[in-house]
């Protein structure tokens, strides 16, 4: 006798019941400190629009075990949702069942939501807490891994993909967010290469979990994570805030919000927030808040290379990209780590459409053996490379000094910046006055009667002639030098005029960006 | 999640709005440590806001687009939400510029171009409402722009004065 | 009785004289300019006729030529424009229209203040110290020597002047030239005259009105005092009958003069007389407003009479209804003038945009107004939106029975002042009795409102929540530039 529709129903609903974790399950999850990937997805998303995909797939070891099933999903859920109204897709991995390990299942549910998401020009969230690759599965997890990594690199520059680490990462897995664009991290999280056992064993280094790769040392330590936060809830919070700035794809532009704030709004006090002395410090980010909408700044790598600051704002409704040289951080002066963050951001900036502002202030490269050691000279270069490939409108605003290299390599006019600004007390020279006396006018100084008399004689001079944005505005190189209060409404305008640039690159397969 | 600061009469509190405003009727704030269940008329903007019930209190409100004052049953109550996450405020006495804060005519014009005027000092006095009103200045400095003469209709929203 | 009447007013007056119409069962036409085509009086009215002029309802001639063609029998003039414009009641009178209100003739006797103050001091009442004549602004030499003889502060008023305009309270003699400068200017405007006088100014004084009516067949009535102290910009904002702090002789007293001052003008119709009262209990005459006033339904309240319809009974020449022992003055009423302003932000206008607007109900509550939710409060007029008045049977339930009301009372979308009442309500000063025309400008900003704890939580999570609601309402849209062609091939990739 045929089954009733009723009774079909019935067991769909009971293998999709094997989907979800047991309670014991949910609670050691919850023990942990942890919400379970389920929470995690009703979080993520507006209330009730997430749509699950390939709840029914099972793992493969059954084939290789001679065990049954019990799990449904293998241990990942794929599907799509909106958040803050716009499709978004996502993978996160279920420590309730089987670890979150990944077998190739699991893999192949990760990769194919990956392909839709690419398909539909939809942004990527992977969500990772998984115990690594499935053993059972040997081979086949690996070269899930593999395949996974392929996904990354495809998608790559075409949506935005973003990782979310929510509990261990270790081993190969760490390389798919590796490769994606924004990775966030909770303090109870951590990623690394090889564990604490194996570091162990081969270094003969004791070394915790936490301090070998938690949430804060990949946040201040190596930058490999650009978000840190408190917990889960937090943490999708801020990935939910990150969507806000960040267009759908490589051909949608970025959310463009009617502004609050007053496009006119004048901001006097900049001249007190900056000082004109070249050797006080200050913190740029009161500058940011000063210039754009509402003050809202949203920083990208905020406790990593700190003498440089990146992230998003609004101006006048319009999303940008801010870098800013961060005067009260090594003065400001660029080093390697600064050049790797400021890069990185410029091409992201790029490939999503987000025009790129920059705050300059800077005194030049760091010296030292660290940084020659380091490869400071090709890590800069990537800043020049990223820069220069930006197709987007490339504003710029000089708050007080641009010296030497930093400035060529820092949205200059040969870099083809777009319109570039100086307030009245900017300096832009080669070098600051004291070092280029002490070049130019060595014997004349120490030759002369009065030796400090002429020095300082001839700093004046310096000053006058070369140190003031008056000379790179006779040349063209600048557009213009503004007044500190009206920074907001040059900007603005200069925005809105620049947004629909239109710049093509000469043909090529693809660039050689150094390092 | 949205970490504020509310000045409500002078006295600071620290509230949370820890669920977002799409999830449900109920929504979660903390405030000082406590968790308060409110509903709210509406979440689609600030002048929809018609009521709000919390824990079981109705209150009937009305509250400033510009978040600046609530009224309710007892009257209005000056208000001041400072972002947790915006660590820098700027200056509540505004850019400088004035503008006109309701249509009107120039009746009388209290400063020139160049002039230094104290914070409360008479600007202009704009006639509205068969009413003379001074408007007064918002901040100390020095008349930058004068951009009214006696005599001039202004609209809602126009420059009048800049003082830096 | 007449058979139409043309209403020469617009607002909350001119509701209230359709109304008294509609109870008598008499026409109305509304009058309106192109302004105010919205307007409540305007769609209760039975008719209405646009009033084209540039002068709007100042326009003597043109509101004649409308009554004329309009077939109406009599004009109600309210308060304002053209209530006290003797021209204006002659001129009706000539096209032989009644003017609800005093004939032209007795109008005539108040137009000069200074003779009517005269008047009055001649039949052996007081009066406050004023100047002997008036004077222009562009005499200087003679408003100095008078304002050294009456001494500072004075009071600066025009001479044709009422409803507080025009009126300049002085302090310092440098003060004078600017003062008087201004307030001609407002006088040339509202009045159209800037003929000034000086009085001195009363200290600690209280304002008390007594209400009036006349016929034409000789009765005259007095219907009690109406306290009208607390003012801001000599605009009476809150008002309440009986005044609290009379004795039953000085009250008597009050109401006696009333009437001597009624009598000597051989007053006709609906009149108030006006006196101050310095701290000392004497009572000063000041003047005699010809017309319906602002505050009048607080006598209606107190006495259960309906003003307006007495006014038109009395201009269609009908005996008055009653003797005043028939007039009894029953429990407290009080009344708040509701303007469409900002108490804290220095009473500035706030003209816009009704966007919720529930009057407050129940038993003895009043509200006279022509606002209503989605009606638009017009920047060209006086910021009077609504006037909220109440009964009790002792003055205790009277001011619980005005917080319940100022409570119920939901306005949004512009400033008023109702919080302001809310706080004058609360004062223990005003509570007992004791208060002066100084009372607004000592209390009002001195103190912040004690408000509990609990209370104040609720407001910061009310206000948390709006911040997140007005962050949130911020949407993405699409802007029409990123639409075009340029921008679209802009995006176009290489290969």
């Amino acid at each position: 006798m045929a089954k009733s529709m009723d009774e079909y129903i019935q067991h769909l609903r009971s293998l999709r019941a094997e989907a979800y974790g047991s309670a014991k399950d949910v609670e050691t999850q919850h023990r942990k400190g942890r919400l379970t990937a389920r929470e995690r997805v009703d979080m993520l998303f507006d209330a009730n629009t997430f749509t699950e995909i390939d709840t029914l797939v099972l793992p493969r070891f059954e084939t290789y075990m001679g065990g049954k099933s019990s799990r449904h999903g293998d241990g990942v859920i794929t599907g799509f949702g909106l958040i803050n109204g716009r499709h978004v897709f996502v993978a996160a991995q279920d420590a309730t069942v089987m670890g979150g390990s990944l077998g190739e299942m699991h893999a192949n549910k990760i990769v194919k939501a990956m392909k839709m998401a690419l398909t539909y020009g939809c942004p990527f969230i992977a969500i990772n807490d998984s115990g690594g690759a499935r053993i059972q599965e040997g081979v086949d997890s690996l070269g899930g891994y593999a395949r996974l990594f392929d996904a990354n690199c495809e998608a790559s520059g075409v949506i935005p993909q973003i990782s979310v680490i929510m509990g261990p990462c270790a081993g190969g897995a760490v390389y798919s967010p590796a490769l994606t664009d924004f990775v966030f991290m909770t303090e109870n999280s951590y990623m690394f290469i090889t564990g604490p056992d194996v570091v162990k064993a081969v270094m003969q280094e004791e070394v915790s979990q936490e301090q070998l790769g938690g949430g804060l040392v990949h946040s201040q330590e190596s930058g490999v994570s650009h978000f840190l936060a408190k917990d889960d809830r937090e943490c999708l919070a801020l990935v939910r805030e990150l969507l806000r700035y960040i267009p759908s794809n490589n051909q949608n532009d970025p959310p463009y919000v009617p502004p609050l704030d007053d496009p006119d709004r004048r901001c006097p006090e900049l001249e007190q927030i900056v000082p004109t002395d070249p050797n006080k410090p200050y913190e740029v980010r009161e500058v940011i808040a000063s210039i754009f909408d509402d003050g809202r700044f949203f920083e990208v790598h905020q406790l990593w290379a700190e003498n440089l600051v990146v992230g998003f704002a609004r101006l006048n409704g319009w999303v940008v990209g801010i870098v800013a040289n961060q005067p009260r951080v090594l003065a400001g002066t660029i080093d390697i780590k600064a050049s790797i963050k400021a890069a990185h951001f410029i091409r992201m900036c790029d490939a999503f459409n987000i025009p790129i502002i920059t705050l300059q202030d800077v005194p030049g490269f760091l010296p030292g053996t660290a940084q020659e050691y380091g490869g400071i000279i090709r890590n800069g270069a990537r800043m020049i490379y990223a820069y220069s490939e930006a197709t987007v409108p490339k504003l710029m605003l000089i708050l007080r000094k641009s010296y030497g290299g930093a400035y060529c390599v820092m949205s200059s006019k040969g870099l083809r910046g777009d319109l570039l600004y100086a307030w009245p007390n900017a300096e832009i020279a080669v070098m600051g006055a004291a070092g280029a006396v002490n070049i130019l006018f060595r014997r004349e100084v120490t030759s002369a009667p009065d030796p400090e008399a002429r020095r300082l004689e001839l700093v004046d001079d310096y000053e006058q002639k070369f140190n003031n944005p008056y000379v790179a505005a006779s040349r063209g190189l600048i557009d213009d030098v503004i007044e500190p209060r009206d920074s907001r409404r040059v900007l603005i305008a200069a925005l809105e005029v620049t947004l629909l640039k239109r710049e093509r690159h000469v043909a090529k397969k693809h660039g050689l960006s150094p390092a | 999640m949205t970490l504020v600061t509310v000045t409500v009469d002078g006295k600071k509190f620290q509230v949370d709005v820890t669920s977002s405003l799409a999830d449900s009727d109920d929504l979660s704030v903390v405030c000082t440590g406590q968790l308060r269940r409110v509903s709210v008329s509406s979440t689609d903007s600030v002048e929809k806001i018609e009521w709000v019930v919390i824990d079981g209190r109705p209150y009937e409100v009305v509250v400033d687009p510009n978040l600046r004052w609530i009224k309710v049953y007892d009257g209005l109550h000056n208000i001041e939400v400072q972002d947790r996450s915006i660590s820098f405020a700027r200056p509540a006495s505004g850019d400088g510029r004035v503008k006109a804060p309701i249509p009107g005519l120039v009746v009388r014009l209290c400063v020139e171009t160049g002039d230094e005027v104290e914070v409360g000092e008479p600007l202009l006095v704009l006639e509205a409402m068969k009413m003379q009103n001074e408007i007064l200045a918002p901040r100390s400095g020095r008349i930058t722009e004068l951009n009214v003469s006696e005599g001039d209709s202004v609209k809602l929203g126009d420059l009048l004065v800049e003082i830096s | 009785m007449f058979k139409k009447i043309l209403i020469a007013n617009r607002g909350e007056i001119a509701v209230r004289a359709v109304r008294a119409c509609r109870d008598l069962d008499i026409w109305t036409v509304a009058l309106f300019d192109a302004s105010d085509r919205d307007s409540l009086h305007v769609r209760l009215a039975d008719e209405c006729v646009q009033i084209t002029s540039p002068l709007g309802y100042l326009d003597v001639q043109q509101i004649v030529e409308l009554a004329l063609k309009t077939e109406a029998d009599a004009v109600y003039p309210g308060y304002g424009f053209l209530a006290e414009r003797e021209d204006f009641a002659a001129a009706c009178e000539a096209a032989g229209i009644v003017f609800i209100g005093p004939p032209s003739s007795v109008m005539a006797a108040f137009s000069n203040k200074i003779d009517m103050l005269e008047a009055v001091a001649a039949a052996g009442l007081a009066t406050p110290v004023h100047s002997s004549v008036s004077f222009r602004p562009g005499e200087e030499d003679i408003y100095q020597a008078e304002a050294g003889d009456i001494g500072y502060p004075l009071v600066i008023k025009s001479c044709n002047g009422g409803r507080g305009l025009a009126s300049r309270i002085i302090y310092r003699p440098e003060d004078l030239q600017r003062g008087v400068r201004e307030a001609a200017a407002e006088s040339q405007m509202v009045f159209g005259s800037d003929q000034l006088y000086f009085e001195r100014m009363v200290r600690h004084a209280s304002f008390l009105d007594v209400q009036v009516l006349g016929d034409q067949h000789g009765n005259l009535v007095h219907l009690g005092e109406r306290d009208g102290s607390i003012q801001r910009n000599n605009q009476k904002l809150l008002t309440e009958a009986p005044a609290p702090g009379l004795t039953a002789a000085q009250r008597m007293r009050l109401h006696e003069m009333a009437l001597q001052v009624a009598r000597l003008f051989n007053y006709v119709n609906a009149g108030t007389v006006e006196f101050l009262m310095d701290d000392a209990g004497q009572f000063y005459f000041t003047e005699v407003k010809c017309r319906i006033q602002v505050e009048h339904p607080v006598t209606e309240m107190a006495t259960r009479r309906d003003l307006v319809r007495e006014q038109i009974r009395i201009a269609a020449g009908e005996r008055l209804g009653f003797v005043q022992e028939d007039v009894r003055i029953r429990g407290a009423a009080m009344q708040c003038r509701i303007n469409a302003e900002d108490p804290w932000n220095n009473f500035l206008p706030s003209p816009g945009f009704l966007r919720r607007f529930r009057l407050p109900g129940g038993p003895y509550v009043r509200v006279d107004t022509y606002a209503y939710s989605g009606c638009t409060v017009s920047a060209r007029y006086d910021p009077m939106l609504a006037k909220l008045v109440v009964w009790g049977e002792t003055r205790e339930d009277c001011i619980q029975r005005m917080r319940r009301a100022l409570q119920d009372f939901a306005i949004a979308g512009i400033q008023t002042n109702l919080p302001l009442f809310q706080r004058i309500l609360d004062d223990p000063r005003f509570i007992e009795g004791r208060y002066d025309t100084a009372f607004l400008r000592r209390t009002l900003f001195d103190d912040q409102l004690q408000t509990d704890e609990g209370l104040l939580q609720d407001l910061a999570v009310i206000a948390a929540l709006a911040y997140q609601v007005r962050l949130q309402s911020q949407q993405p849209v699409t802007p029409e530039r990123l639409l075009q062609g340029w921008h679209r091939s802009s995006r176009q990739l290489p290969g």
